[in-house]
């Protein structure tokens, strides 16, 4: 299966690389990015225990491709050793007409919340928080096929403080999406955003939904820290209320919060560590939260390099029923990873 | 020194949690096999928001102690409008899932009580027709609970040589098949020729155009080349008996075993049996039977062959003890589904309707089977 994966993600590259060869080389600056990383998870979960230990590998391979001063592309392609063949992630457009309002077209990340647009290499932690995942599940992160218009804040340019992203998306699934967020950037490396998200299905079980996510943070050389807060209405969920005709607004609810230190080791293998530490809260149900899920993440990343991390992440999840005494680790994971961007 | 409180006063709050490890989820569903399907975080999120792409995602089955590898896909037609939909599984050479490598994990969308595909095995197997295999399974996707599927095979290749059933051609009909050709029907809309997978329906358009020129008199001389008619009315009467909405259009396959010998059926996807919407008639509607009942003979051996299965096979007794027992094996999962137990709904009650249905049903045929004439 692996020499099938590797030589899936070759071709694939192969295909990429040959494409851009010929003559628009000449007139097109082509950049290619991405990441490799191998590592181990060991999983709280209940199918067999033998089976409960994860070893993979995975890739990113993006193109980037500036057709002309103000037109942008990009390929994203992705390979995980769990995967039979790597697959596109992303195809975009921008179109860099209007600085204040620049236009993005094509699968992309839709601009709800502040991790769900965090990129996979700039992740502190090794994996997505809990709040993230199943935000992700109920359809308000991700990315789907779409159009919009944004501006991301520019320290060079701090007469516009602000950063914001007004999209409208559909996906395979006959959902129609709306989403506007916003963020003001007061300075020293602090922001404070809000996200607005109208989730619209059509055909049978047709639901609307809404969602809305709230965050702070700052970033400087040594400090990380942010937190977030989300509400969104869960559509499945509700769904299955209206069959029992009940109310079919069910408020989900959740909030994280991270913490991140970096410490200039300056040696001659490692050059940096990131301890980090991230808590998580999250409820299906406003009206029973009782039944939640409580997330504390531990780690640390080890840079022998810029771009090269070693890292340590400990997942803990302790999740309860309303009708449980006890909270259930079920979930819970440790992984040491090895990541490599380029 | 806020900061510092913020992380430690939650940190206290999870050391103090009192905790147990992971449940086992197995043990809810009694004796139903509980299958734990698990896929990268990425390709589930995928998979959620794209139900209308075939993307296969690589899985990891898990049924007790057994690990299975392949790919799961969204699958079906109507049910992928439904927030509860159907998957196509597909294992890794060598591997089988209660002996299929190839099967759907049927969501039955219009069948709450999740017995109609029993009820239909039961009866199509017994009147000789090439029965797909199905058993239930409580279906978990990364952690969550999906609900009650159905596993069924799929008519394919392994269909017909895990029964050691030759098979020169089959084909797939799709929503609104039609089998005649007025009114510009095209081939090509309504099958496919998945056995061998060529695109040829030459056959199906010397049968068609065989029903379009039938008489009375030449009936079983001409189509009777084509087409199996005796097997065909015994399937047409069974479909009627049982209100099978998708029974005469979409829902069966026809199959050669040889290149000289007639087409037969394989009926397909039951969860819309004794559907209590719509009502098919003593004769349900298709233009296959349109042209077999202009012959009085094809008419004389539909009655006679639906006579044989109220008499011996469609009766109370012997499907209910069937039916209830697949209910008692079921029930604790059905309870754990979030659109059926979960949602308000008892399975005893779907169970009595299905029933009180099929009785509805057979004291019909039997009132008014001597009145079906041209």
């Amino acid at each position: 299966m692996h020499y099938r994966f590797v030589r899936s993600l070759f071709i694939t590259c192969l295909i990429a690389l040959a494409g851009m060869l010929p003559a628009p080389l000449l007139a097109q600056k082509v950049e290619f990015s991405g990441y490799g990383a191998t590592g181990a998870a060991f999983i709280d979960r209940n199918p067999v225990a033998e089976f409960n230990q994860e070893y993979y590998f995975e890739g990113k391979f993006q193109v980037d491709i500036a057709v002309n001063k103000k037109i942008d592309a990009q390929l994203d392609f992705r390979g995980h050793s769990k995967d039979k063949s790597a697959v596109l992630r992303e195809f975009s457009v921008k179109f860099d007409y209007v600085d204040l309002a620049k236009i993005k077209v094509g699968n992309i990340k839709k601009p709800f919340s502040l991790e769900g647009l965090a990129d996979r290499d700039e992740y502190i932690p090794i994996n997505d928080s809990y709040l993230h995942r199943r935000v992700s599940e109920l359809g308000y992160d991700g990315r789907n096929i779409g159009v919009m218009v944004y501006y991301n804040f520019k320290e060079k340019k701090p007469e516009y403080p602000f950063s914001y992203a007004v999209g409208a998306f559909r996906n395979q699934s006959y959902q129609t999406s709306v989403y506007a967020r916003g963020s003001v950037h007061p300075g020293g490396g602090s922001f404070a955003s809000v996200g607005y998200a109208h989730l619209s299905r059509t055909h049978d079980d047709a639901i609307t939904t809404h969602g809305l996510s709230i965050d702070a943070g700052i970033e400087s050389a040594a400090y990380t820290g942010s937190i977030e807060a989300i509400y969104v209405q869960d559509p499945e969920e509700g769904i299955r209320r209206r069959l029992m005709g009940a109310d079919d607004r069910v408020s989900t609810a959740g909030a994280k919060l991270l913490n991140a230190y970096r410490i200039d080791i300056g040696g001659e293998v490692v050059k940096l560590m990131e301890p980090w530490i991230m808590l998580g809260y999250f409820t299906p149900d406003l009206d029973v939260s009782d039944t939640h899920t409580l997330e504390l993440m531990l780690g640390v990343n080890v840079f022998l390099d810029e771009d090269v991390r070693a890292r340590l992440s400990m997942d803990g999840l302790f999740s309860k029923d309303a009708r449980a005494d006890t909270y259930s680790t079920e979930g819970s994971s440790f992984g040491l990873e090895l990541f490599v961007r380029y | 020194m806020t900061s510092r409180i913020s992380i430690l006063l939650p940190l206290l709050l999870l050391l103090g949690c009192d905790t147990e490890g992971t449940p086992d989820y197995a043990a809810r569903t009694g004796d139903l096999p509980t299958l734990d399907a698990w896929m990268t975080q990425e390709q589930y999120v995928s998979l959620l928001s794209n139900r209308w792409s075939d993307e296969k995602a690589p899985t990891d089955f898990f049924i007790g102690e057994q690990r299975y590898r392949g790919t799961m896909e969204p699958q079906g037609a109507g049910s992928r409008y439904h927030a509860r939909w159907s998957f196509k599984v597909v294992l890794d050479a060598g591997e089988e899932l209660h002996g299929l490598r190839a099967f759907n994990l049927s969501a039955q969308i219009f069948d709450r009580s999740m017995l109609r595909t029993v009820l239909g095995r039961e009866v199509f197997g017994a009147l000789g027709f090439p029965s797909f295999a199905s058993q239930h399974v409580f279906l978990r996707l990364n952690g969550r609970d999906r609900g009650l599927y159905a596993q069924i095979e799929r008519v394919e290749e392994d269909f017909f040589r895990r029964r050691g059933l030759p098979v020169y051609e089959l084909l797939k009909t799709s929503f609104g098949a039609r089998f005649s050709f007025k009114d510009d029907m095209l081939l090509e809309k309504y099958f496919a020729r998945e056995i061998p997978k060529d695109g040829n329906l030459n056959t199906l358009g010397e049968m068609i155009a065989a029903l379009d020129a039938a008489t009375d008199e030449n009936m079983f001389r001409t189509v009777g080349r084509h087409l199996d008619i005796r097997g065909y009315l015994r399937y047409h009467a069974a479909a009627s008996i049982l209100n099978h909405q998708d029974g005469f259009a979409n829902n069966l396959l026809f199959y050669k075993r040889t290149p000289a010998s007639p087409y037969e059926i394989i009926p397909w996807d039951f969860d819309k049996l004794l559907y209590d919407q719509a009502d098919v008639g003593l004769v349900g509607p298709n233009d296959i039977i349109a042209a077999l009942f202009r012959s009085d003979s094809c008419i004389a051996l539909y009655k006679s062959e639906a006579r044989a299965m109220l008499d011996t096979l469609i009766t109370p007794a012997r499907l209910f003890p069937l039916l209830d027992a697949t209910a008692d094996r079921i029930g604790p999962a059905w309870a754990l589904d979030p659109a059926l137990g979960l949602a308000g709904f008892s399975l005893a009650a779907e169970s009595s309707r299905l029933k009180e249905h099929l009785m509805r049903r057979r004291e019909v045929f039997l009132r008014q089977l001597d009145t079906i004439s041209r």
